[in-house]
């Protein structure tokens, strides 16, 4: 094990991925202080770079960017009141009015401090971990698996949306897509109508650049701002250090909210967006004046700031471990590591360990170069988000057509690429996951692989052994707890007579 | 009843789920229909749910989180006349790739779109150039991809 980690070292301190872990952790902050695009928008972009380069450099590249594009957001937060991403929307409450007052880089450097460490000190947590996980995980075989796809499609569809119908039926479409195509048991086509584009089914780029790239784009272009943010923008370098001293004075506060995001980034499916609440509501519980936040306490941005980016080593855990995306952006990692020869799941722990490692190791070290640069550019990247939104989309279209070309074959993917933005656009306005419906189409075939293998070697009952029946089990109560609580909070508003 | 948007999206996911049945049923071998068919029921039956709830529901908001959350409010700002006017353009982009290749569409594109947008013509113009420099030195520099030439000036 110790040979691992020695390796995972070695591999990261290379002159080109330290390179590209710097030039991604600039994307990565200058895609979070724009308002409106994510992580969710940028890896699709990088994923026609990366099937050329060397295995661990494009690693490096997807897994660098969406890990600091947080850290970025929180100044677009705290200096705007518009917040970089989702992750970011608690980091508002209180840094903007610390801006109103004239403590706004003060607000800067509390937010850039608590991310830098809740980004990094959550990584050896995951590291302490694997060793303890690794047992569990190779105990796994096919019927585990397929079971632990269903688990994956379930987490992904129940939490990422507000109801579980429309989780499943994003899953479920997700799958059947995933079916089109040649099925290599059978030797048979499916859904492909002889069309022979479809043969091989759909290809991953242009169904995710769809379904978020562009979907994306058309959302923030139909909502029809034409300018993102507006206002004058200012940072002054001396009161950023303000800022992290007030992270060492709530140091177990930020503690708290760091270990709280990795232990909600280790649960599959649930985002940031759930952890930055949680640790906002603790802070605000286990403060002496709990009545002033809100107001611009800066324990209303330490908190959040710490859990937005711990949650980050927990959710690759998931994903790396169980092969069960921890995010809706790891669910596209998960198609990046699928690109570069990657598999996750308990194969990746046993053949690729140095590489999980050092993949890990890279969150702590982008989150470190994400906060140096944030502290001597807070500024400079507070303007970025001033960038009007034509250009934003203009810049996003062309890549995101350049990329599928660049990737596929064939120009009838533009037309695959318009379908899938359409939908995408469709199941983000009316409450559908997108992350659930690319998961199992991502997942499909090992799903339908792992399924028929265990029918073949186990029988029609391959999934009563115990680890898929305790899965089952996990699914069914993950699916019905949104009717428990339901339930529970109309019997509780009967008893008070509401 | 909710919203008529939130009720044809469900019945997409029917027909979708029971033409899936229907045709998956056709496959012949087992190992083809298998799954196929168990998902496209499940899909049947979970959008019949979600069509009996959007018919019946009483209105009240669900319980929300993730992308959900503030879906009432981005619901309203939704703008159908621009979301046609900007499909236009993408799918106009996408034809003239198809015709011209990128070396002309890119330019031309972001020219045209910048212009459109109501941006002055010299800011429209030196931005179509630098992105036009920026794909070509990005793939055919630095990936070594030759970008798609069109199919009036021949394939790649």
């Amino acid at each position: 094990m110790l040979e691992a980690y020695a390796s995972a070292l070695e591999i990261l301190f290379q002159p080109v991925n330290l390179l590209v872990l710097l030039v991604a952790v600039i994307s990565g902050l200058i895609i979070g202080v724009i308002p409106g695009l994510s992580g969710l928008i940028a890896i699709p972009l990088l994923l026609p770079f990366i099937f050329r380069m060397p295995q661990d450099v494009a690693l490096i590249l997807v897994i660098a960017l969406p890990a600091v594009v947080v850290t970025g957001g929180s100044i677009s937060a705290i200096l705007l009141n518009v917040p970089g991403t989702g992750a970011n929307a608690a980091t508002c409450l209180d840094g903007y009015p610390m801006t109103q007052r004239g403590e706004g880089a003060r607000a800067i450097g509390a937010s850039v401090t608590s991310s830098m460490f809740g980004g990094v000190v959550p990584v050896f947590f995951a590291l302490a971990m694997v060793p303890l996980v690794m047992p569990l995980i190779l105990a796994f075989g096919q019927p585990e698996m397929a079971a632990l796809v269903l688990l994956g499609i379930a987490f992904m569809g129940a939490l990422t949306t507000g109801s579980v119908t429309k989780g499943i039926l994003s899953g479920m479409l997700g799958l059947l897509l995933s079916f089109v195509g040649y099925q290599s048991i059978t030797g048979i086509h499916r859904f492909s109508y002889g069309s022979t584009f479809l043969w091989d089914g759909f290809e991953l780029i242009p169904v995710v650049m769809g379904l978020f790239g562009l979907s994306e784009m058309l959302y923030l272009a139909m909502r029809g701002r034409s300018s993102i943010v507006q206002g004058r923008l200012a940072a002054r370098f001396s009161d950023v250090l303000e800022g992290a001293k007030d992270v060492w004075w709530h140091k177990w506060l930020w503690f708290r909210s760091a270990v709280i995001g990795y232990i909600i980034g280790v649960i599959p499916g649930i985002g940031a967006e759930i952890a930055i609440w949680v640790c906002y509501g603790q802070a605000k519980q286990t403060s002496k004046y709990p009545e002033k936040f809100g107001t611009g306490v800066v324990e209303g941005v330490i908190a959040p700031e710490a859990a937005n980016n711990g949650k980050e080593a927990g959710a690759l855990l998931t994903t790396m471990a169980l092969g069960i995306p921890g995010s809706a952006v790891m669910v596209i990692l998960l198609a990046a590591f699928m690109m570069v020869g990657v598999t996750p799941g308990p194969s990746m722990m046993e053949e690729h360990l140095p590489l999980a490692l050092m993949l890990l190791l890279g969150i702590a070290l982008a989150n470190i170069v994400g906060g140096v640069i944030c502290f001597l550019a807070a500024p400079l990247l507070a303007r970025v988000a001033s960038i009007h939104l034509d250009f934003i989309f203009t810049v996003v279209m062309i890549m995101i057509l350049a990329g599928i070309i660049a990737a596929t074959v064939s120009p009838l993917n533009f037309i695959v690429v318009l379908a899938f933005g359409l939908l995408g656009l469709l199941m983000k306005i009316y409450g559908y996951s997108r992350p659930a419906l690319f998961l199992g189409f991502v997942l499909g075939a090992m799903f339908e692989s792992y399924s028929l293998l265990s029918v073949k070697i186990y029988g029609s009952f391959f999934f009563a052994r115990p680890i898929p029946l305790a899965l089952f089990a996990v699914i069914i109560i993950v699916l019905a707890l949104p009717y428990i609580r339901g339930a529970v909070s109309r019997i509780k508003r009967r008893s008070k007579g509401v | 009843m909710r919203t008529k948007g939130g009720l044809w999206i469900a019945v997409f996911f029917l027909i979708i789920g029971l033409y899936g049945l229907i045709q998956s049923l056709t496959f012949g071998y087992w190992e083809a229909v298998a799954l196929p068919a168990a998902v496209s029921g499940v899909m049947v039956l979970m959008a019949t749910v979600e069509i009996g709830k959007e018919l019946y529901s009483s209105g009240k908001g669900e319980t929300t989180s993730g992308e959900l959350k503030l879906r009432r409010d981005k619901r309203e700002e939704i703008d159908f006349r621009r979301l046609g006017l900007v499909v236009g353009w993408v799918a106009a982009f996408m034809l003239c790739i198809y015709l011209f290749g990128f070396r002309i569409s890119v330019p031309l594109y972001a020219f045209a779109y910048l212009k459109w947008r109501g941006r002055h013509w010299l800011i429209a113009a030196v931005f179509a150039l630098v992105m036009l420099g920026f794909i070509y030195g990005a793939f055919e520099f630095g990936l070594k991809v030759s970008l798609f030439q069109g199919i009036v000036f021949g394939a790649r």
